[in-house]
This record gives C-alpha cells, sequence and structure tokens, in this order.
C-alpha cells in the first residue's frame, strides 16, 4: 500500500472521531464518550503505524523536514491528549482538539516526501533531541491554551449567570485553571532544554559567528511570555483568567513562530 | 399614581426586639387605625407574617408616605431607639405586587407550608382596612386576585419543592472547584431558607461545613443536624480567606461583605476564586461586586427553576407573571390616566377609555362624535389632561352658537381698525391656546368659507390675524365634535371633503346611554355622590324601585338629562335613598306614556305589551280582576301573560 493513501486513511479516522466528539459534546451522551476517545485511539494507532512506515522509508526518524516534524508533532499530541482525556476522564476538550490536529496534517501530508536526501546536520541525533523537546514544549503551550480558552468560556457564563450550554460541557473551572497552570509549567521546561540545546548546537556549527535568526527571536520572546506565566502566578497570584490570557497571548506567539516564521522568515530552521 | 410595599423583614431586626403580638385581631385594628389617623393621601394596607411586617400602598406621594409608614412601622415594633440599625425592604410598582402574590402563594419567604398564614392574615386585615377606610378599589383588587391565584395553585394540587436552589448551588460549585469534598462551605446567619436548601444539599460530602451568626446559640441546632461546625464570631476574616462558598442568609456580618473588604478578602486569598451566594430575599445585591476578581456573586433570583420540571413553583411563577400583567393593565388604565367624569364600565365604554388612553400622548386630531348631551367636551378635556400639553390651555369654541364673522374673529383675532368695529387689536383663540388644546364643538355647523381658513391652519400649522399681513406659527393641537354624521354632510356637500379627511384622522363615537344601558346605575351613582356633596346631603342610593325606572327610562336627554334628574332627585330627597317620588315625573311615569311616541325606539310588539300591562296593573293598584276587564282579556290569560313577561309587583 502506498505512503499517501495511507495518510489519507489516518486523516479520515481523525474525521470519524472529530464527528463523534461534536456529537457528543452537543447531546452529551455517555456512551458517544467511549466511541469517541476509541475512535481517536485507532487513529493515533493508524498515525504511529503511517509513521513506522515513514521511517522505514527514510531509514532515519521523521524529523528532517519542516512536513515531517509536523507529523510526529501531531502525533506526540495525540498521544498526550489521549493520555490526559484517560486521565481527567472528560472529553469534551476533544471537540476543540481533534480539528487543529486534523489541520497540522492535512498541511503536513502532502509536503511528505521521501525521496529527498538531507543536509548532514540534520540527521545528527542531537539534532533530534533539539527538535523533539520543541515539540514537546509546543504541545504543552497548546494545551494550555485549549485549556484557557474553556477556562474563559465557562467563566464567563458563570459570572453572567448563564448555566447553559458551555456551562454543563465543560470540565471545572479549578481543573482547567490547574491543567493550563501544568501545561505551560511543563512546555516552558521543554522549551527551555530544547532552546539551550539548540543554542549548543549551533556555537558547535558556526562558533562565534553564530547568525540572528528570525525563528530564535520570536521563539525568545515566547520563552519570556511563559516565564513571565509562571512568575505571574506565584508572585502575583495572577490565576484563572489573566493566567489564561497569559496562555493565550503566548499562544498566538506560537503560532506565528510555528507556522509563518518557519515557512517564510527564516534561514538556518528552513530545514535545507 | 404608584403602588409600593415597605417592610421590616425579621432578618433586619435584632433578635430581641422583634415583636410576636401581630396576630391578634385587637392588634391590627389598633395598626388600622393608626394608619388612618396619619393623613396619608390614597391607600394602605398593614399585613404582618411570621417573618415579616409589611405595609402595602397605593399613593400619589411616594416619598412622604414612606417616611410616615416609616414612622409607623418602627413604633410598632418599638424600635424608635435603635432606628438606624433597622433596614426596611421597600418594593415598588410590579414588584410591589409580585411581592403580595409570592406571599400570597408562599413563594416567598419560602417556608414549608406557609400560603394559608399570609393569606389568612392579608383576609383579616384587607377586612380591618376596609372598615377603618384605608383600603380602596385597587388594594382590594390586589386581594382578590391574591386570593383567586392561591386558590387556583390549590387546585392544580401541585407543591412547592426547592431543592432546585441546592441543586444549582452544588453544580456552580463543582463547577468552579471541581469535585465537592474539595470545597469548604460557611453559612452565614439563618433563614427560613437554611433548612430547606441545606436539607437537599449533599452537605456530608462537602470538605467542611461551617456556620457563623451572630449568636451561636442558635445556630448550633442548625450546625448538628447538618453535620457542620459552629465558627467563632471572632474568626469570620479567618474563615473568609480560606473557605470556597459562603451561603449568606441573612445581613449577619454585613460589613465584611462591601466591595471594599472583599477586595481585601480576595487579595488575602491569593484570588483563590471565592463564591458567594445571597439568599437574603430581602436585599438587592450589590453590582460592584461582580467587577472583583475571581469572585462570583450569586442571588437568590439567579436560579431558576427549570422550565419542564412538575413542580408548582414554576407554574405559580407564571401565575403571578400573567396575573401581574392584567393587574397592571387595569391599574393604569384606570389610575395613571386621569379621565375626570367619564364614567363606563361597558364595552363601548371602555373601548373609548382605551382609545383616549392611546391617542392622547400624540399629537393626532381627533374627531368625536356624538349626540348632544353625551359628553364630547369631557372626552376631549380627557385627552388634553393626559397628553403632554396638560399644562398649556384648553379651549373649547361653540362653533354653532356664533355666526360666521364673528366666530373668525374669535378665533384668529384681528389687529385694529381690521373691520368696523375694530377698536383694538386682538389675540385670537388659536393664539391663546398655543402649546394646548382647541376643541372646536358643532364643527358640522360652520361655511365652507370658514372652513377653507381652518384646513389651512391644519395644515401649515399657521395663520393670520383679521386685516394683519403677518404669518403667525400656532402649535395647537385640534380636537373636533359635532353632533351630525359629518360623512352624510360630506356627501351633501357642505362640509369640505378636504377637511373632513384631515379631521377625521382619529374618530371617536361616544354612543348614547340607551346602547350602553350598563352604565347607566354607574353613571346615576357617581351623580348622587357629586350632587349629594354639593348638596351637603348623606344620600347613599337609589332605592330599588327608583333603579328600576331609571333603568326603564329611555333617556332621550342623554347623559346630561340623567345628571339633572339625579341633582333633582338628591335635592328632593329626605331619607338616605332616593325614591321614586323624588325622580322628575317623566322618568317616574316613563311606562305610563304610550311607547309609540318614543321616537328614539320602535319597541317589539311583545316587549310593548309586556309595558302596557305592567303599567296598566300598576294604574289599578294591582287590582287582576279590574286590570283584566279593562285589558279586556281574562283573568288566566292576564295570569299567563305576567308569568311570560316576568312582571312581579
Amino acid at each position: 500500500m502506498n505512503l499517501a493513501g495511507f495518510g489519507v486513511v489516518v486523516l479520515v479516522v481523525y474525521l470519524l472521531s472529530e464527528i463523534w466528539y461534536l456529537t457528543y459534546f452537543i447531546s452529551q451522551k455517555k456512551i458517544l464518550q467511549y466511541f469517541s476517545s476509541f475512535s481517536l485511539s485507532l487513529g493515533a494507532l493508524l498515525h504511529f503505524i503511517y509513521i513506522i512506515l515513514l521511517q522505514l522509508d527514510l531509514h532515519r526518524l521523521p524529523l528532517g523536514t519542516v512536513y515531517e516534524v509536523l507529523v510526529s508533532a501531531t502525533f506526540l499530541f495525540v498521544l498526550l491528549y489521549l493520555f490526559l482525556e484517560f486521565y481527567i476522564k472528560e472529553n469534551s476538550m476533544g471537540v476543540i482538539i481533534v480539528p487543529m490536529i486534523l489541520f497540522l496534517l492535512a498541511i503536513a501530508l502532502p509536503g511528505i516526501d521521501t525521496d529527498k536526501t538531507l543536509a548532514p546536520q540534520l540527521t545528527g541525533l542531537s539534532f533530534q533531541i533539539h527538535v523533539a523537546f520543541m515539540l514537546l514544549a509546543y504541545s504543552g503551550f497548546t494545551l494550555a491554551f485549549i485549556a484557557s480558552v474553556m477556562y474563559l468560556l465557562l467563566a464567563r457564563d458563570i459570572h453572567q449567570k448563564r448555566l447553559g450550554f458551555f456551562f454543563s460541557r465543560i470540565p471545572s473551572l479549578e481543573l482547567l485553571d490547574r491543567l493550563n497552570s501544568s501545561a505551560a509549567t511543563l512546555g516552558f521546561a521543554f522549551a527551555t532544554v530544547g532552546m539551550c540545546l539548540g543554542f549548543w548546537m549551533g556555537i558547535e556549527l558556526w562558533g562565534n559567528a553564530f547568525p540572528l535568526d528570525a525563528k530564535f527571536i520570536s521563539f525568545v520572546i515566547i520563552w519570556f511570555v511563559y516565564l513571565f506565566h509562571l512568575i505571574a502566578r506565584i508572585k502575583l497570584g495572577w490565576r484563572g483568567e489573566r493566567s489564561a490570557w497569559l496562555s493565550i497571548v503566548g499562544f498566538f506567539f506560537v503560532l506565528v513562530t510555528f507556522l509563518v516564521v518557519s515557512f517564510f522568515l527564516t534561514t538556518m530552521h528552513a530545514y535545507r | 399614581m404608584q403602588i409600593f410595599a415597605i417592610g421590616l423583614h425579621r432578618n433586619n431586626v435584632p433578635e430581641n426586639l422583634w415583636y410576636q403580638g401581630f396576630t391578634e385581631f385587637q392588634t391590627l385594628k389598633t395598626c388600622a387605625e393608626d394608619l388612618s389617623s396619619m393623613d396619608i393621601q390614597g391607600e394602605t394596607l398593614f399585613v404582618n407574617s411570621s417573618h415579616s411586617i409589611e405595609v402595602f400602598s397605593v399613593t400619589d406621594d411616594e416619598t412622604k408616605t414612606r417616611e410616615k409608614l416609616e414612622n409607623f412601622l418602627l413604633t410598632r415594633l418599638n424600635l424608635k431607639k435603635n432606628a438606624q440599625d433597622i433596614r426596611f425592604h421597600l418594593l415598588e410598582g410590579p414588584d410591589a405586587v409580585r411581592h403580595f402574590f409570592q406571599l400570597s402563594l408562599g413563594l416567598e419567604p419560602f417556608i414549608q407550608d406557609p400560603q394559608n398564614e399570609f393569606i389568612e392574615n392579608a383576609s383579616k386585615s384587607i377586612a380591618i382596612a376596609n372598615e377603618c377606610g384605608n383600603a380602596a378599589h385597587v388594594l382590594n383588587r390586589l386581594f382578590q386576585t391574591a386570593l383567586m391565584l392561591a386558590g387556583k395553585l390549590e387546585q392544580s394540587g401541585l407543591s412547592f419543592d426547592y431543592s432546585f436552589i441546592s441543586k444549582q448551588i452544588e453544580n456552580l460549585a463543582q463547577k468552579i472547584f471541581g469535585p465537592l469534598h474539595s470545597v469548604d462551605l460557611m453559612v452565614v446567619g439563618s433563614n427560613e431558607l437554611s433548612q430547606v436548601v441545606l436539607k437537599s444539599m449533599g452537605t456530608e460530602s462537602l470538605r467542611h461545613l461551617y456556620f457563623l451568626h451572630r449568636s451561636s446559640s442558635l445556630i448550633s441546632k442548625l450546625a448538628q443536624s447538618a453535620g457542620g461546625q459552629v465558627v467563632n464570631p471572632e474568626d469570620v476574616d479567618d474563615k473568609l480567606a480560606n473557605v470556597q462558598v459562603v451561603l449568606r442568609m441573612n445581613q449577619n456580618f454585613a460589613s465584611h461583605f462591601s466591595a471594599a473588604i472583599l477586595q481585601k478578602i480576595m487579595s488575602a486569598r491569593k484570588n483563590q476564586p471565592l463564591l458567594i451566594i445571597n439568599l437574603d430575599t430581602t436585599v438587592v445585591p450589590e453590582a460592584s461586586l461582580s467587577k472583583i476578581y475571581n469572585l462570583f456573586v450569586y442571588d437568590l433570583t439567579d436560579f431558576q427553576q427549570h422550565k419542564t420540571s412538575k413542580d408548582g413553583i414554576g407554574y405559580a411563577r407564571e401565575l403571578i407573571e400573567n396575573e401581574l400583567k392584567q393587574f397592571f393593565t387595569w391599574f393604569y388604565s384606570k389610575e395613571h390616566y386621569r379621565f375626570g367624569d367619564i364614567i363606563g364600565k361597558s364595552k363601548p365604554m371602555e373601548h373609548i377609555l382605551e382609545l383616549i388612553a392611546r391617542i392622547s400622548q400624540t399629537n393626532i386630531t381627533v374627531l368625536i362624535e356624538g349626540e348632544s348631551g353625551t359628553g364630547k367636551e369631557l372626552v376631549a378635556r380627557a385627552i388634553h389632561e393626559n397628553s403632554p400639553r396638560r399644562n398649556k390651555p384648553f379651549i373649547v369654541v361653540n362653533c354653532g352658537a356664533l355666526p360666521d364673522t364673528l366666530l373668525e374673529s374669535e378665533l384668529f383675532g384681528h389687529v385694529r381698525g381690521a373691520f368696523t368695529g375694530a377698536e383694538f387689536q386682538k389675540k385670537g383663540l388659536l393664539e391663546e391656546a398655543d402649546g394646548g388644546t382647541l376643541m372646536l364643538d358643532e364643527i358640522g355647523d360652520t361655511s365652507p368659507a370658514f372652513q377653507v381658513k381652518l384646513l389651512r391652519v391644519l395644515q401649515q400649522g399657521e395663520m393670520r390675524r383679521l386685516g394683519s399681513n403677518e404669518v403667525r406659527k400656532i402649535d395647537v393641537r385640534i380636537i373636533a365634535a359635532t353632533n351630525k354624521h359629518l360623512d352624510e354632510l360630506v356627501q351633501k356637500e357642505s362640509f369640505r371633503k378636504d377637511l373632513y379627511y384631515r379631521l377625521n384622522v382619529v374618530q371617536i363615537d361616544i354612543p348614547p346611554l340607551r346602547a350602553h344601558p350598563e352604565d347607566i346605575l354607574l353613571l346615576a351613582d357617581h351623580f348622587i355622590a357629586k350632587y349629594g356633596e354639593k348638596l351637603k346631603k348623606r344620600v347613599i342610593g337609589l332605592d330599588k324601585e327608583a333603579g328600576k325606572l331609571i333603568l326603564n327610562y329611555s333617556w332621550p336627554g342623554k347623559v346630561r338629562e340623567l345628571e339633572n334628574a339625579i341633582e333633582r332627585s338628591v335635592a328632593l330627597c329626605i331619607g338616605h335613598t332616593i325614591l321614586p317620588e323624588d325622580l322628575p315625573p317623566q322618568v317616574r311615569n316613563f311606562s305610563n306614556s304610550p311607547m309609540i311616541f318614543d321616537d328614539n325606539a320602535i319597541l317589539p310588539l311583545k316587549e310593548l305589551e309586556k309595558q302596557h300591562i305592567a303599567r296598566a296593573l300598576r294604574f289599578y293598584h294591582w287590582d287582576y280582576e279590574k286590570t283584566a276587564r279593562q285589558l279586556g282579556i281574562g283573568r288566566t290569560t292576564l295570569w299567563r301573560k305576567m308569568k311570560e313577561y316576568g312582571i312581579e309587583r
């Protein structure tokens, strides 16, 4: 079976699981919860098989191009989410998360090219660790973002005393706030390690002539946003809505960095 | 005219001062007498229940009355000395009426089986208030409606279940703080609702349940039954900094819940969210609280019963809202609009009153048609009195009474030397009425030349004095009235079509009395009261026989004739009721005069026969023998006919 066709199958299974998540979110029928979890797990399994097949084809980890990174990152993210879903026994966030995965995967899959040869530094172990850590950081930030959006929706409903649609479907504010905080903190930790690793690699490669790069600069901004996120919570008591807004601002920079800067502006992060 | 309720809730009075002796009949009576001696303009009704005392009042001067009533309540409870500690609750307009209905149905103040108590007290109170002359038709209707509502609810067989409040508090706490076993809840104070809410809430699954009260002895029993701990009042700050949910049952420790203090508490909590639920029915929540970060404030009214629920609360609320709408439609149509001397409960009159209420706010030209003596001027005056122009002049000109030229100079005015005899310049009535209303009576009698000039005023809103070239802008609302049918005059071309359409924007047809006989006795009563006062005579009403005569008469002279007849009767009347002898002869002997000559109505033969037989019987002083002989029928036939027509002595 050819690889591209298998990729389409993965997409279709994810799409089906999104339909289950949506019907669950609206109807709140318990049984649909199992359907949605099961179909997402099935999607993750197929996604995993796809990555194995891709690796067999490439004879290396699929982290060499932006597209390969996206395919791996989405898998990691699905795995993370499934773990969370199992842990808190709460399916309602899937209705936002699965479409994001679908979107990223739909960008990534057409760009997969198994015949492309890569520059030698893009296959090294330290490079792959750097990318993996960055992906984990992104996943953490994304999760924090999703928890924050839900927090704000629910908090608005509670403040305005409309105990309706979101009220009955979103987990408690306390849980969302905790999730936001831990996901952001974890993401921050991965980002710190990944960034240091990248910096070290840069010095190895270019020495003192380390070039300033758009992605590097924008990531430093992200790092400071989440640093503030952490400090504000501990020192200023910024929990709840303010913390949620910080996560949303941070995620905005993540999107800019990951999509706009990666594809259009950067020089040394262009995977060439 | 406004309706409002002012009262004291038990929660807002120091415990030891709450006076219990109100249920006694004698106390109610002294209360009502006190109220009537206080010289309050309007109606008042004092009601007490086990949790509050209230006065419902309908008055024009709310602020003054409020002051008096506050004083009255303080005196009643012997609270004069502590006046500054006392907080009254005040409800106005629909809120006050809703409050009354809710109390009557037991929807407030949330006691298990309260409806009979309040409505019983209210029925005692209203009886006494009526006796003392404190209550009149508004409060009586209020009570009647409440009674009817209570009856309806009883018939429905639905009962109240307040567990929905507990369920929603639980839900809310879970949505904010996660599972209940991580939630600390503190109940501040107590009220009627405490038991009901705590019983149906899963208090045992809470991490901690605290009770805080001004006097801990009162609350310990409740704390014991719910499985919570009583908090020392000195630890209130400490507890407020740590618990997640606070239920405020009354105004105990109210100073801790002001915006400024809560702001401090929130920073002491490091912005840990706090949910404050106010279950005190007597206070309005402070709006500024909702701006404090991570503080969630809920009020009793925010907890809504689910629509589909089969329980009685939703049904009762629906009933109340329906009744409320009807009550206020009635209240405003009768009270808010001043209809002066227009009296009438019949369908056509109601329709006219409604029409007046609707058009009075506008500047629309109105055409009033009705036979003379039906009260066209009263209607015009009512329109003026209810319009924004009420403080400006209202001028009536009878167009039929003046020759054309004179009418013109009256209306438009003239400058000096405009015509022979015009020695001074004179302002016209149109100018006099500027900003106000001008009623043109008998408009059908005017000449076409005058009509053209009038049309110009209506269309351009401007006029010229006779002999002057200066055009003046005027703002006058024109109300035209006629006892003729203008459309017929238009067909005969004696009335200009364009003016007719200009005047006839809204037409009010006043029916003659015979078209709404149900108003005759009402009017008669009104005139009896009016002339009783004027002639300083205490006349209560019509004798039964006199009433029958008045109803029988055809009143060719309309309301005016009725008024004159009553004036005469009141003047002649010796006792407290008007007897048939006091009525004018034409009314008294109406059935004696042959009906055929009444050119206002053609009666059916049967009616004629009935009246003739009745008249003959009266003529012969109910001697059947003579009557039958004179009528040329047998005695049995007479009997049969009397039975058929319902003629009785």
